[in-house]
This record gives structure tokens, sequence and C-alpha cells, in this order.
């Protein structure tokens, strides 16, 4: 049941029919028997998935909180987290690491036979149960205190508009929200309303048009120049982007409309200047759950190494938020690729914050938009070893990029529907960066916002892909 | 209760939703509904033909059938057949599906006086493919029944196996503009990045011409009028009569396979409208395919089986094998071929109905009418109103007359037909003449009190739908009774009408 489909829209019409009507542990219970539908209808069976989660890291919690021996305390811990990751792991990345375990025995001379148990990864999971470590982990620091209602904690885990594609929200974040009575302003109501709009115009109007774009270039038997490359990259940096940011849009409307606020996950990360900056902007909760329980852990036990400590914690950091991606190679490769811009940046740090500082402001102002353009297609160069099938198709457009590249090869209709498709969303954010505000378009004036919505509207209506394409996350 | 509390900010009002839903309002009542004008022909047949279905003139004569049939000049027929003051093309391109044939007969019969007679092209490829009419999956085959018939007509027409595909159908496309989004976004792409999916160059002027040729044909739509099929065109796909190359006589197995195409046949039938089946000219290529597969030999039962279950229904054998130079494209006649094919079709037609085809001829038994039940053993009749029973018309139009047409009935050359009336008479209880006359003679019947039948033999006029009239000995107009509303009973109270021939043909 895809944000976007129609199905979708009747369940979420008769969820919220009866969401209005009932007190608050009604709706806690009307959205917890809602949410396992929702998920249900990809898959029932990895229902037990979740309900396994839930029940064993409730529980840990609980253990944890009550007991007063830290080794005890411990254990739960690792009880929690064995949990979850085993569950990850088998599903996730089970294949992955058994097929390349069998080529580094094969290059090592020993012969292994493996056959890929080709395992349906369940939709979300590298959502929710990095969700319910979290939980087991505040837990254990003391940053959180554990509910004891079980059905509530069984909401925070499974809570639909958050199940498969997130904002991976914290407990302490979520969980309040979900066990106190909630209002809903008119104010929140509209602001969830546009958010649902504007991201579901997002996915349907941009991203799913910009995949006609993309798709042909990637294809394993497609021989593209290397203009079409960089068209195609440009392309897929923006589905990419509106396709996530499209459904945590939709998924924060939903919750908004219900009373619930979920974090941000995108602030504009195509307006980041630096690597730093754009993780603080693209995928803001997974960044800072990596933030968090990896790297700031693995920092601080590394930080007699210095900076080679620092340089540890940051390619593991970034190799696992690529590995969190999906069990390829490829995804690795794009982590190691953020993990090298990242320490670049960090090494360059001094010389360049001397730089900026000893010329001042207005050079500072000035040079922003270079620093955009500049670490913007850093990124959408780090997008080719992400959207690449492997590591040798990344390659190779690479090199046609370089030696196959003519503006005249570049055919001018696939520009034109590159501008056509990405030219609202860019003079919006635009605006959003400038004054800094996310729901620029709600503080415009009636006229505009009008006008806007009715070109939102009909560029739904005429381009959008009635079959409701699946969001490029749900496989993460 | 909800434990909300509803606040009101005045940071942000629903001003601009508001103001949007209002223009997205206007331009769906205004602007879209004009979307015809970018469309394909297709479509612009399509909402040719759903206008002419809600608004239209009568036909006396109509015809039904798919994008082939569109290439038939109607207006020529109208000009050349004397029989019929109105003759209209409703084809709807369906990609041959008789499902439409279905709902458009119904939604004619509905909206529009009876026609005389219907002319039903029916696509060879029904008889190959028994999925043919599983298209409603497809948006474009969704598209094309949301804009000829109405949530209410679809509902009401669909076969009741088709219903619950209505909902999300209509949904999908109630919007102008998302009934039309396909067209739209082609002609988009068209002014944006100068690419024409549709390869119609500019939409617009083309479709303004067709509709003023649709106008001036009552209906004829050609898709390539100009242009000759190329030669290394192929069929592209084989018509294979599931598997039997000797078709078996067994009337259910051709029937139970073509299910759309009985209801429109029964329909008509019960409705007592002749019909005339027939089949448009095919491509020489592809009537070769059609013929090695057998195709013609299950047509052929196919339709003798029809005609059986259908005494209504007469299939017209043409030739269907044509040139590939009449055909534009593989399926569809161009402007030389339409040309040729209306010529012979008119000629082909003319001829049936000067013969007096169509109507129904009496068997032996003849026929008998139970006109019903009178209400309290009376017939009322609302003022000078007609009415239709069974497909006879009745007429309270000449004060102390009462006249009653059988369209459906019509005699090559003048035949003497034996009357059968079952009557009983209110008036008075003694001895009344009534005179009972066709259109050249009459004849006076005593009548007596009580019910019974009474038989006369009465001549009725060649080509003509036999009309009878019997003028009541005792009755008078309704303002003659002095009564303040045209209603009254009849001087006798109808039980029922019989016919037969008066001697064999």
């Amino acid at each position: 049941m895809i944000f976007t489909s129609y199905q979708f829209a009747g369940f979420f019409v008769i969820v919220y029919g009866f969401y209005l009507l009932l007190n608050h542990r009604g709706q806690n219970l009307l959205l917890l028997i809602a949410s396992y539908v929702f998920y249900g209808a990809w898959d029932y069976r990895f229902l037990a998935l979740i309900l396994l989660s839930t029940c064993v890291d409730y529980f840990c919690g609980l253990h944890i909180d009550s007991s007063n021996n830290a080794t005890k305390k411990r254990a739960f811990l690792l009880l929690s987290i064995g949990t979850n990751l085993s569950i990850l792991g088998f599903f996730k990345y089970f294949d992955f690491f058994a097929t390349g375990l069998t080529e580094l025995f094969s290059f090592l001379g020993i012969n292994l036979s493996y056959e890929p148990l080709s395992i349906v990864l369940p939709v979300g999971i590298s959502f929710y149960t990095f969700q319910t470590m979290s939980y087991s982990i505040d837990v254990y620091r003391g940053d959180l205190k554990p509910t004891r209602r079980f059905f509530d904690y069984a909401l925070f885990v499974a809570f639909f508009p958050q199940l498969v594609a997130g904002p991976i929200e914290r407990a302490r974040h979520l969980l309040p929200q979900l066990t106190t009575p909630r209002t809903l302003g008119r104010e929140q109501f509209y602001e969830g309303s546009y958010l649902i709009f504007w991201g579901i115009f997002q996915k349907v109007f941009v991203a799913d048009n910009l995949a006609g774009l993309v798709d042909p270039v990637f294809h394993a038997d497609a021989d593209p120049t290397g203009g079409e490359v960089l068209i195609a990259l440009y392309a897929f940096a923006f589905q990419i982007y509106c396709d996530f940011a499209g459904y945590s849009n939709i998924a924060r409307g939903l919750a908004k409309v219900m009373g619930i606020e979920l974090s941000v996950n995108f602030n504009l990360p195509y307006f980041a200047t630096n690597p730093e900056d754009f993780w603080r902007r693209w995928h803001i909760t997974l960044s800072n759950w990596i933030r968090d329980y990896v790297f700031l852990p693995a920092y601080i036990g590394l930080r007699n190494l210095g900076r080679s400590g620092m340089l540890i914690s940051i390619f593991v950091t970034y190799t696992l938020i690529g590995l969190w991606h999906g069990a390829a190679i490829t995804f690795v490769a794009w982590g190691v690729y953020h993990a090298v811009a990242f320490s670049a940046y960090q090494l360059a740090k001094p010389y360049t914050s001397a730089f900026f500082a000893s010329r001042g402001e207005r050079f500072r102002r000035l040079s922003w938009p270079i620093n955009v353009f500049l670490y913007f297609h850093v990124t959408v160069l780090s997008l080719l070893i992400f959207r690449s099938t492997s590591l040798d198709q990344a390659l190779l457009l690479s090199q046609r990029m370089v030696s196959d590249f003519h503006l005249s090869m570049i055919d001018v209709v696939t520009i034109k529907r590159l501008l056509f498709f990405t030219g609202l969303i860019t003079v919006v954010q635009f605006f959003q960066c400038r004054y800094n505000d996310l729901m620029f378009i709600l503080r415009q004036p009636a006229a505009i916002r009008a006008l806007f919505y009715v070109v939102c509207f009909y560029s739904l209506i005429f381009y959008g892909h009635s079959d409701g394409k699946a969001f490029i996350y749900f496989q993460f | 209760m909800a434990r909300h509390s509803f606040t009101f900010s005045s940071s942000i009002l629903p001003a601009g939703a508001l103001l949007s839903a209002a223009i997205i309002l206007v331009a769906e009542l205004v602007l879209f509904p004009k979307s015809y004008l970018v469309a394909d022909k297709s479509t612009l047949s399509l909402t040719r033909t759903a206008a002419l279905l809600d608004r239209g003139p009568d036909p006396d004569l109509a015809i039904i059938g798919a994008s082939r049939s569109l290439a038939i000049d109607a207006k020529l027929l109208q000009d050349e057949l004397a029989q019929f003051n109105s003759v209209y093309n409703y084809s709807v391109p369906s990609l041959g599906t008789t499902l439409q044939f279905a709902m458009t007969l119904e939604k004619l019969l509905d909206n529009h006086r009876r026609p005389k007679a219907l002319l039903i092209s029916l696509s060879p490829e029904i008889f190959g493919d028994p999925n043919f009419d599983a298209l409603l999956s497809l948006e474009p085959e969704r598209q094309r029944l949301r804009r000829v018939f109405s949530l209410r007509e679809l509902f009401e027409y669909m076969p009741s196996e088709e219903k619950l595909l209505i909902a999300p159908t209509y949904l999908q496309n109630i919007l102008n503009s998302l009934n039309y989004r396909v067209l739209i976004k082609g002609y988009l792409d068209y002014v944006f990045f100068g690419v024409d999916p549709f390869d119609v160059g500019d939409p617009i002027s083309r479709n303004k011409a067709l509709i003023d040729h649709m106008k001036a044909t009552n209906g004829q739509m050609l898709y390539w009028a100009g242009r000759e099929v190329a030669d290394d065109d192929v069929p592209v796909y084989q018509i294979v009569p599931f598997g039997c190359t000797v078709c078996p006589e067994v009337d259910g197995f051709y029937l139970s396979r073509h299910a759309y195409i009985y209801h429109v046949l029964g329909l008509a039938n019960e409705k007592e409208i002749p019909v005339i089946v027939f089949m448009m000219p095919i491509h020489e290529k592809r009537f070769m395919v059609m013929q090695k597969y057998g195709n013609f030999k299950y047509i052929a039962a196919a339709m003798q089986a029809f005609e059986r279950e259908f005494p209504n229904v007469l299939f017209l054998e043409q030739n269907l094998k044509f040139d590939k130079r009449f055909f534009g494209d593989l399926s569809h006649l161009n402007a030389k071929g339409a040309r040729i094919f209306n010529k012979h079709f008119l000629a082909a037609v003319k001829r049936l109905f000067e013969q007096g085809y169509g109507y129904k001829q009496l068997s032996d038994e003849g026929l008998f009418f139970d006109i019903g039940s009178p209400v309290e053993g009376k017939v009322y009749l609302q003022g000078f109103d007609v009415k239709e029973h069974k497909g006879a018309t009745w007429r309270w139009n000449q004060g102390s007359r009462s006249t009653f047409i059988f369209p459906w009935l019509r005699s090559k050359e003048p035949r003497r037909y034996r009357v059968t009336i079952d009557v009983q008479p209110y008036v008075a209880q003694q001895n009344r003449e009534m005179e009972l006359a066709s259109p050249v003679e009459s004849v006076c019947v005593l009548l007596t009190p009580g019910r019974r039948k009474y038989s006369v033999d009465l001549l009725f006029p060649a080509g003509e739908d036999l009309t009878l009239s019997a003028q009541y000995a005792a009755a008078v107009s309704p303002f003659d009774l002095g009564r303040g509303q045209q209603k009254r009973e009849l001087a006798v109270a109808w039980f029922g009408i019989g016919l037969h021939y008066a001697s064999p043909p």
C-alpha cells in the first residue's frame, strides 16, 4: 500500500475518520491496528518480525531500567541489539557476506560452494530495527524512562506513516506524543495537509517522471554517451531526493494531521556547502542516529589516537551508512566516497576556516553559491556509484563522462524535460533556503498559494503515474 | 469523544486552498470539457458519439459499431433511404469490444425514440479471441467508458460481473482533466518539448476540420483519409477460432462466447427492432490469414446461430475482401475505400429495405399480443397520449379513435392479415359497432356484451409499418364528456390483438 496509491487514500480516509471520533486510548489502539494492517498489506508474514522486535525491546527496556546490576543491564542491552541485528543481518546481509566469504576463500584457493538463499527483504526493516535499538540504548544510557504501556510501545515501533521508510524516530521524541493525549490545531492541520500535498508532488511529479530519464542510462544493456550519463546523474540527484524527501514529507504530514510531530528528515540538502553541512541536511534522522550511536562512541573511544582515531571513526561511520542502504559493494563504495570527502573536509577545515575568516562576511556570502555548486557536484558524482548496479558499471560510466562527452550529443528534449520536472521544486527550494523556512509557501499571499496549488495539482494530474511507483527507499 | 481542540489561527487561512479549489472548479467546468480539441481521432469521435447519444436527434436508423464502421457515411444513407428520415452513426472506437455496443444501444434506447432499424457492425476479431472484451484494466479503455457514459449509466448498463469495476473506473476519471489527461499531456509535450507523441501536428485545427466533417456526414470519421497502407505492413495478429476448423453445430457454443453481442441482439429483439448485422471490409492480407484459420466458417456458423435465436436479425453477406489500396492502415478504410464501400453498402441495404426486409415475418401460428391486465377492468389512456406495449405503439389521438402501430411488422407486398381482437365493451349492455381499419380498407365489427374475440380480414399496404385503427362506436372524447382532465376510459377494454396471414405468403 503505497502512499501515492488510491488504496492508501481510501485506507487513510477511513482510519482518519475513526481517529477523529475516538479518545486518546482508542486512537492509539486504532493506529496500532491500522499500522499492522498497513504493514501486513505488503506481506503479513513479516509482521512476526515486527512483533518479535517489539516484544524483545519492550521487555529489555523494562529490565534494563529496573535492574541495578550493570552486568545485567548490559546483558539485556546486548539481547536487544543482538536480536535486532540478527533480524537485520539475516534478512538483509546474509547472502552478501556469505557470497563475499565464498569469493574470499576462492581467492585464497579454497573452493567453497554457496548458493545464495535469495532471502526476501522485509520492507522497512532497516528503519524499525534502528528505531527500536535506539530505544534500548537510550534506556541503557539513562536518557529515557521506558514505557510500561506495551501497546504504546508497539505503536512507537509500528506507527504506519514512518514504518517503512522513516523518519527514524527516537523514542524520547515520539513516545511521549503517543503516551499523552494529543491536541490538533488548525494550523497544524493545514501544515500537515500541505506536507502531504507537497510530498506527493515531489514523489509523483518529480521523482517518478525523472525515473524515465535515469533508468535507461543505468540499464545493464545501455550504451550511453558521456552527456547522457551526466544528464541522467542530475536527474537521479533530483529523483532520489524527491523520492525520499517526498515520502518523508507525506509521512510527516500524515502524522501532523493526527497531532503527532515527526522529525524533519531533509532540509534542502543540495544547498549544502560542505560534507558536514550536507549530512546535517540529508536523511537527518539516520545521520543523527549514526552520529549518536556509532560515530561519537567510536570517536571518543579512539580519541587517544588523535587524528587517526577521527579518520577511523569517519570511515567506519560512512561505511556503515553505505551498508545500511543495501547489501551491495556499490553502497559500501558510496559510503567510502563520502568518508573520503568528509575526512578531506575535516583535515582542511582549519585552513579553510581561517581563509574565510580573513576575508570577511561579504566574501563568505559571495562564495556561498560557488560552494553550493561545487558540493552539489560532489554529491552528484557520489550518486553515480550509488545508482550503478556494479562498480564496473560505475567505472564505465565515469569513463564515458570523461572520454565521450560532447555538448552537441546531448538531446535537447532530454534537457528540456529535466528542467521541466525540476524547475518548480528548484525555485521553491531556493526561496525556502533564502528565507530559511521550509513552510515558505504557507507564508505567501493567498493568490500565490492558490497559483502554486493549481500548478502542482495539474502537474500531478497530467504527469502523474496512475500505477503508483514504489518509493526507492522501501528497498533499504 | 475526541480530545482534540481545534484552535483558530489567523496566521494561516485556507484562503489559498479555497481559491485554488475555485480555480480548479472553473477549469474543470469551462476549460477541460473542450479538451477533445486536443484529442486523438478516436477520442474525438467518442466525444461526438456521447453528445449525439445525450442530446442528438432521434434516429430512424442507427449504426452501432467500432472504429472501422466510423467510415460509414450515415448522411448518404439518410439521403438515399426514403424510409428513414434520420440516420446517425453511433460507432464507438472501442478496440472492437462489444461491451460498448450493448451499452450504446441501452443509452440510445433510454434517451431517444426507438429507431426503426439498427445496423450493427461486428469486428471479425471478436470471433477469434475469447478474452477480447476483457480490456477494462487499461486506462484508455476506462477513459473511453467515462467519456461516453455517466456514472448512473455505467451502473445501469454494465453487466453485473463488471459492475465492481465501475466505481474505480469512474473515480479515476471523474474530473474532465483526468478523463483527458493522456491527451492533454500529449499536447503539453507537443507545446513544451516539441515532442509529438500522437504524430498529429497541431491537433486543434485538425480536430475542428474533423468535427465539421462528422457533422456533415452524421458521424463519418476516417482515420487515414489520404493514406494507403504500406506494402510491408503485415497483420500483427492471428485469429484462432478456439481451435476448431470444423465448427460444431451447437448454438450455445457460439452464444455463450459472445455475451455482449447476445445482449445487443436480444435487447433489439425484445424491443422489436429489426437488425442488420454486417462486417466492414477486411484488408486482403488479413482476409487471407482469417481464411487460413477458418474464421469465416466460424463467423458464418455464429451468425446462423444468432439468426436462429433472434428472428429480427439478418446477417448481411457482402464481399469482405478489399484491396489494400483502399486501406489507410490494416483495419481502417481510407477515403477512397470508404467511398467504394459506402456505395456498395448503400445499395445492399437499400435493396433489403425495399424488399421489405427487416421485419419479423409472421409464422404459421401468427402472433398474439397480450395487452395486459386492465386496471380495475379498464384500460386508461392519459389524454391524447402515445403508449408502447411490447413493440406496438398505440395512440389515442383522434377523439374516439385508437391507433395501433406495429413498426416491426412490414410486408414486402400488400398482404391480407387476419386481425383478431380480444375486447370487452363497457359502455352499454347492448350491441355496438366498432370499425377496424387499415390504411387502405375498413371493416365493421358488431360488439356484444362481455369479453369476446372477433376476427376480421384486412388488407395492409406494402413497405409500411402495420397500422390498425379502431373507431369506437360509443366513445366520445374526454372534453365532450365534460371532464376537467383529459382522462377517460376507452369504450372497450383491450385484452389483446392477434395477427395472422389471411392466406399463405
